[in-house]
Order: structure tokens, then C-alpha cells, then sequence
């Protein structure tokens, strides 16, 4: 094989090899882009995540979805959303109380309401900043009698006695091995590292590569003349 | 050929990048309790009320306060407890002609409270929403009309819940909450003391 086929045979297989990985690339950059904006691919699916029955009723049924809340007076045969000002999202747990069938909980992934009319008025129980930490992810949450509540969170279990007392800390999750550099490698990769702006320039560099890629096909479609250059 | 694409890259190029630097900071992620307080006032009450109510002649205030039933009314309508006593709903008449309803209302944001302005029109639909004082270090995408513009004409029957019925702003997704919710009020509010007039001139 002389030198000028083998040349012509690695132009020909890099040019191939650098089309297959842009369908790659494109992929990455088009789909990093959308999971940066989220609300272009439609509503998020309603999944269903949690189940109470009324203890005085068990054909009136909560439901926690990932919307809020959602209602059944039937043993669950149909369902209305349970219209809030400030629905939770994610719910996870909803609990009756073990004292007072008025009192119900539901537990978001980042807000606890309550209502104590079975249901129908809810209120916030806030979670005060300088007990929680920003971005506590609640997991869990128990309830019991006399309206005690202890919330299990990422960063550990909290607890209240009473209405209107204070959050206090009963165990605290100080270090998670490994989580600093699981959190490192996601900001890194979405450009939250370096908040907005971040973003936006992670934003400009997958549309930057889909760029690329596009104005490298009509180079690649010209075929001859640019590469023979 | 490769002057056009050329030419294409470099004027896509300027345009990414100036987005990119006049993009402004928009993440809740990393705002915190204890952060240095932000206040932004974009409308006192005067601009505000001057702002939607332009043409006014006359203006006056007429504040509600619920009894123990219209308060129950008001918690059943919106499905959440009512911490306000009181509600000022502000109206402006010009050559004798309703101008409409705005309340200047409060919600809590992720961190701090969000101060802004609900006009309705006499119809009960919202005709615009100002945010007047913004207080959290991030967050502030929700003053933009972009993001407000939503609500308009919506009215007491609209659920208005977030990321359904009104897009929340990426990166504030609390701040939007907060202005949905405070809308909702409002409009849950003006529509249980007064009828909506067909809309005239």
C-alpha cells in the first residue's frame, strides 16, 4: 500500500469515526441542555408515593403524589386533587393522628403541612432555617400522640414535642462518605459549581458543540474540497 | 460556503456569550438563612399603585375584615390557613368609571418574604402583577413580566398551580410558588366581596 492510500484510507476512517461520535456528542449536548430546562419536555408524570386511610372512614383515602395531595371518599375508586395554596411536592408520608382523626400530616420532599380538619385547611409547619440547613431533603416523618413529630432528613432526625415548640436535632448526619465528591462531580457536570452564570456557560458550551457538529456535517456533506485542503 | 458558516459561527458565538454575561443569578441552591439580606425595591406603594392604576382620578382604600365564616370561607376556598386579620383592597375610579381592584400582598419566599401587587380588572381577572420589594440574594427572575405575564386574565376558578398551569422560574422555583399563591388569594379575596362587571369601556 503506498503512502498516499493509506493516507486517504486514514482521512476517509477518521472522517467516519468523527461523524458516529458527533451523533454521540449531539446526543450529550441536546439532552445536558433540556435537563437543564426541564419544563420543555411537558409536565412532570404524576407518580403516586403515598397511602392513608381515614381511621373513622376507611373509604376516605389520602394519597400523596407528586403533585400534592389527592383525595377519595369511595375506597379509592376515584380521585379529586386536594386543593392547597402551598402544596407540598413529592409527598411522601401522609399520617393520621393516633389521637385525633382531624389530624392529618403530609410530608413533601422539602415541606410538612397539616391539616386538623380531616383534610380540608392545611397549614405549613415550618421547619426553621436555623434548625434545617438549606436544601434538606425530608425522608420520613412519625407522628405522635399529643402532636409530637420527629423528621427523619438527610441530614439527620429531628424533633419537636409540640405545636409551636422549636425543631431540636436528635442525631446529626455531619459527614456522608462520599457525598462531597458525588455533589462535586453533578455541579461540575451541570455548572451549578458556579451558580447561575455556571449554568448559563455549561448552556452556551452544549450549544457550542451542537454547532460544532452541525456546521462539521456541512463540511462533511461538501466532502472533496475542504478536506483536500 | 465557509464564509457563510463562518460568519454564522462567529455572530451565534457573541450572541451566547452576551447572554451568558448579562444572565443574571438566579440560584436558589446555594442561597442561604443567614446570607446577607438583598432588598430590591422596584415599586414603593405609591409607584405601585400609580403604575396600575394610571389613569386614575380617584383612588381609595376599602379593607376587609373577615368574620369567623367568610374566614372559613376563605381557608375552604383556598384550602390553607389565612394568617392575615385584615385585607386593603385598593380601588380608583376615572370620570366615574371602575377601574378595577389591586391588593398589595406578602408571601413568604424560600427564605424571606416577597412584597407585591395583584390588579384585577373589574371583570375579577388579574390584569397585571408587580413585584414591588424582593428580598432574598437570588431568586429575582420572578419579577420579570415574562414569568408574570402568566397570570394575566386568569381569574378565582383557575387552580394556578405551579408548573401546570403557570411555569415556575429555573432557579426560583420557591419565589414562583410564592407569587402563584399570592395571586390565588387575591383573587380568592376581591372575588368574595365583590360581583365581576362585564368589562366595558
Amino acid at each position: 500500500m503506498t503512502e498516499k492510500r493509506l493516507k486517504a484510507h486514514l482521512r476517509t476512517g477518521h472522517r467516519w469515526l468523527g461523524a458516529v461520535s458527533a451523533v454521540f456528542l449531539l446526543l450529550a449536548a441536546v439532552t445536558g441542555f433540556l435537563l437543564q430546562h426541564p419544563q420543555w419536555l411537558g409536565p412532570e408524570p404524576d407518580i403516586r408515593l403515598a397511602l392513608a386511610a381515614d381511621p373513622s372512614d376507611p373509604d376516605r383515602l389520602l394519597r400523596g403524589t407528586h403533585w400534592g395531595v389527592e383525595k377519595s371518599g369511595d375506597g379509592g375508586e376515584t380521585w379529586t386533587e386536594v386543593p392547597m395554596l402551598l402544596p407540598p411536592t413529592d409527598v411522601v408520608r401522609i399520617l393520621y393522628s393516633p389521637t385525633d382523626a382531624r389530624v392529618v400530616v403530609a410530608l413533601g420532599r422539602d415541606a410538612l403541612v397539616i391539616s386538623r380538619d380531616g383534610g380540608t385547611v392545611w397549614e405549613d409547619i415550618p421547619v426553621d432555617a436555623a434548625a434545617a440547613q438549606p436544601g434538606l431533603v425530608f425522608r420520613d416523618v412519625a407522628l405522635g400522640p399529643g402532636g409530637r413529630l420527629t423528621l427523619l432528613t438527610d441530614g439527620g432526625l429531628l424533633t419537636r414535642a409540640h405545636d409551636g415548640d422549636p425543631w431540636r436535632w436528635v442525631e446529626r448526619v455531619e459527614d456522608r462518605p462520599g457525598a462531597d465528591w458525588r455533589r462535586l462531580v453533578h455541579d461540575l457536570h451541570t455548572g451549578h459549581l458556579a451558580g447561575a452564570a455556571g449554568r448559563k456557560l455549561s448552556e452556551f458550551g452544549a450549544l457550542a458543540l451542537v454547532m460544532i457538529i452541525l456546521t462539521g456535517m456541512v463540511l462533511l456533506r461538501r466532502n472533496g474540497k475542504v478536506f483536500r485542503r | 460556503m465557509t464564509g457563510i458558516i463562518w460568519k454564522t459561527w462567529v455572530a451565534t458565538g457573541w450572541i451566547l456569550l452576551v447572554s451568558v454575561l448579562a444572565a443574571p443569578a438566579q440560584d436558589n441552591l446555594t442561597e442561604s438563612p443567614d446570607g446577607p439580606e438583598a432588598v430590591q425595591v422596584y415599586f414603593t406603594k405609591e409607584e405601585a399603585l400609580a403604575k396600575v392604576f394610571a389613569q386614575a382620578d380617584s383612588l381609595w382604600v376599602e379593607r376587609w375584615t373577615p368574620s369567623d365564616a367568610e374566614r372559613d370561607e376563605l381557608e375552604g376556598r383556598l384550602g390553607w390557613k389565612v394568617a392575615e386579620d385584615f385585607f386593603e383592597i385598593h380601588r380608583a375610579h376615572r370620570d366615574g368609571r371602575d377601574l378595577g381592584y389591586a391588593v398589595i400582598t406578602e408571601e413568604q419566599g424560600r427564605f424571606k418574604p416577597i412584597t407585591f401587587i395583584v390588579k384585577l380588572s373589574k371583570s375579577l381577572r388579574v390584569d397585571l402583577v408587580l413585584v414591588m420589594v424582593y428580598r432574598e440574594s437570588r431568586g429575582d427572575g420572578v419579577k420579570r413580566q415574562r414569568f408574570l405575564k402568566q397570570f394575566q386574565d386568569k381569574d378565582a376558578a383557575e387552580p394556578l398551580r405551579l408548573n401546570r398551569d403557570i411555569v415556575a422560574v429555573s432557579g426560583a422555583t420557591m419565589s414562583s410558588r410564592a407569587l402563584a399563591a399570592g395571586v390565588r388569594k387575591v383573587l380568592a379575596v376581591v372575588s368574595m366581596n365583590y360581583t365581576p362587571a362585564e368589562a366595558g369601556p
